[in-house]
């Protein structure tokens, strides 16, 4: 006899804990979009698994009726990485922000996204310590003024898909949290890849860190300011669709005012399936405002699962050695009693 | 109706808010109200004033002059292409310009504040008064979508509205 799993609706993943992120916060569109998510995918709840770090983006967990995991503070990549490794039947999601995933946790989600576990990692940009009060992240802009930059921050900051791109991520994103149709697109993609899913969402802190993205969110300046990126399209911006970009005989990305002897044929063309990352290295170092920003996948390729990879080799070992003795092998080789 | 966490218009009646999804049936605020009043309110509940504004290039006599005349403690100082490019304020007169009262002639731009934060007028008070304990600053710039100043809002303006809204509320507790 069985039974039919019940339809689940965004509701059913709506928990009983109290909201504690502030009035307009950007985690509120990307926590809608992902309960809106979950119920596509069409399994059970008992098959999610939410882990996050410490920030404002990792009391997502709380949000969410699945299982879930509030951890240490950059740990998330990790700890979801020893999950999906011993229960890889199920679906696990990591969040973090821009000061847990690259400050502490910088190593951490390095390695996750290296070894191509089939995690799903969405990070929270909103370049600012928003939990702790106000101070500068690691995606901080130089010249921010904060409480602990009052004379302006002089670091460097990091790029969050250079990092992913560079630690050989399979599938790399880009979403705004205001843009809810190409965000649960984005996430709908995500969920879909075999292997490790990098998504960068612009957020907006309009506490600390009030309109950071103002230029990528705000309709009637942001089409200016971001190109949608569709595999094997032309990259076309502009409000009136007249921009584009292209690479210049000097091989670098220019941006180009359509006709006047430039057609689409002569833009830069995307191609997400690329084999080497260069491509998607290259559109995420476009910056505003010089460039457009990218939005939408830059990346996604196959490339082996570690967990599949894992699983296999255990099977392996277990069908050539059986299962063995723990106890065993304690006390194999040398072994002595302190008295 | 309003959705007190995203801020989009619904259409009245609905269960959940069209744009973030949020349970529009109940509201239930967590936190105070006067955190909820100042995280949900932007800034244009304050009213912000029209700015004055000087060049780079004019004395800080006139400046002071014209501070003196409006009653006001700031002017948002533009360039050539009316683009803000500092601000100078009492506080500017006191500490950089009384020590060197013969400097009265020399222009605005040696003794403003450059760069100075600004906000939009979709930015909420909390973040307004963010802004200013991080800076110092009694006054912020109001510039619009080009960057153009458009106002300025004092610690003044956010006082009285936060006196205006504690009497509201202790009336209706």
């Amino acid at each position: 006899m069985t039974t039919d799993l019940p339809v689940l609706t965004p509701k059913d993943f709506a928990s009983d804990q109290e909201l504690r992120w502030c009035p307009r916060c950007g985690d509120y569109s990307i926590l809608a979009q992902f309960k809106k998510l979950l119920p596509t995918l069409g399994l059970p709840k008992e098959d999610f698994m939410v882990v996050s770090g410490i920030g404002c983006s990792s009391r997502f967990p709380y949000y969410v009726d699945t299982y879930g995991f509030h951890s240490i503070h950059g740990r998330a990549p990790a700890i979801a990485s020893g999950i999906k490794c011993v229960r890889p039947d199920l679906q696990v999601w990591v969040i973090t922000g821009d000061g847990d995933g690259l400050s502490i946790g910088g190593n951490h989600l390095m390695h996750a996204i290296r070894r191509n576990i089939n995690l799903k990692i969405i990070l929270f940009n909103n370049q600012i310590y928003g939990l702790t009060k106000g101070q500068y992240s690691p995606t901080s802009p130089i010249g921010k003024r904060t409480k602990s930059t009052p004379l302006g921050s002089i670091d460097n900051p990091l790029s969050p898909l250079s990092i992913a791109i560079g630690s050989e991520a399979s599938f790399v994103a880009r979403s705004v949290d205001v843009d809810t149709k190409h965000l649960s697109s984005i996430l709908q993609r995500a969920a879909h890849h075999d292997g490790t899913a990098f998504i960068e969402v612009y957020q907006d802190c309009n506490v600390f860190n009030s309109g950071a993205f103002y230029y990528a969110s705000k309709k009637g300046i942001k089409e200016d300011n971001i190109v949608y990126l569709e595999h094997g399209k032309p990259l076309i911006f502009g409000t009136e669709r007249d921009k584009g970009i292209r690479v210049n005989e000097g091989n670098r990305l220019e941006v180009v005012a359509l006709g006047r002897g430039i057609s689409e044929d002569d833009l830069l063309f995307h191609d997400e399936l690329a084999a080497e990352p260069s491509l998607a290295f290259l559109l995420a170092r476009m910056r505003h405002p010089e460039f457009p920003e990218p939005v939408g996948v830059f990346r996604s390729v196959e490339r082996p699962v570690y967990d599949v990879a894992l699983e296999e080799q255990v099977t392996a070992a277990l069908e050539q050695s059986g299962p063995g003795d723990l106890e065993a092998l304690f006390n194999s080789g040398d072994t002595w009693t302190v008295e | 109706m309003i959705c007190p966490d995203c801020g989009f218009d619904n259409i009245r009646g609905v269960d959940n808010c069209e744009a973030c999804g949020q349970p529009l049936a109940v509201f239930d605020p967590s936190g105070g109200e006067l955190e909820q009043t100042i995280s949900r309110h932007p800034i244009t509940v304050l009213c912000p004033n029209i700015p004055l504004t000087t060049t780079t290039t004019a004395s800080v006599a006139s400046a002071v002059s014209t501070m003196a005349e409006h009653h006001v403690g700031c002017l948002l100082v533009l360039d050539d292409s009316g683009q803000l490019v500092g601000i100078f304020t009492e506080r500017d007169v006191l500490t950089r310009v009384a020590p060197q009262r013969d400097q009265l002639a020399q222009p605005v731009g040696d003794f403003m504040t450059s760069s100075p934060i600004t906000i939009r007028h979709d930015d909420s008070i909390a973040y307004a008064l963010h802004a200013m304990d991080i800076g110092g600053y009694r006054h912020l710039p109001v510039v619009d979508a080009d960057d153009h100043p458009c106002g300025v809002i004092s610690i003044r303006d956010i006082l009285s509205f936060l006196c205006v809204r504690f009497a509201e509320l202790r009336a209706t507790s």
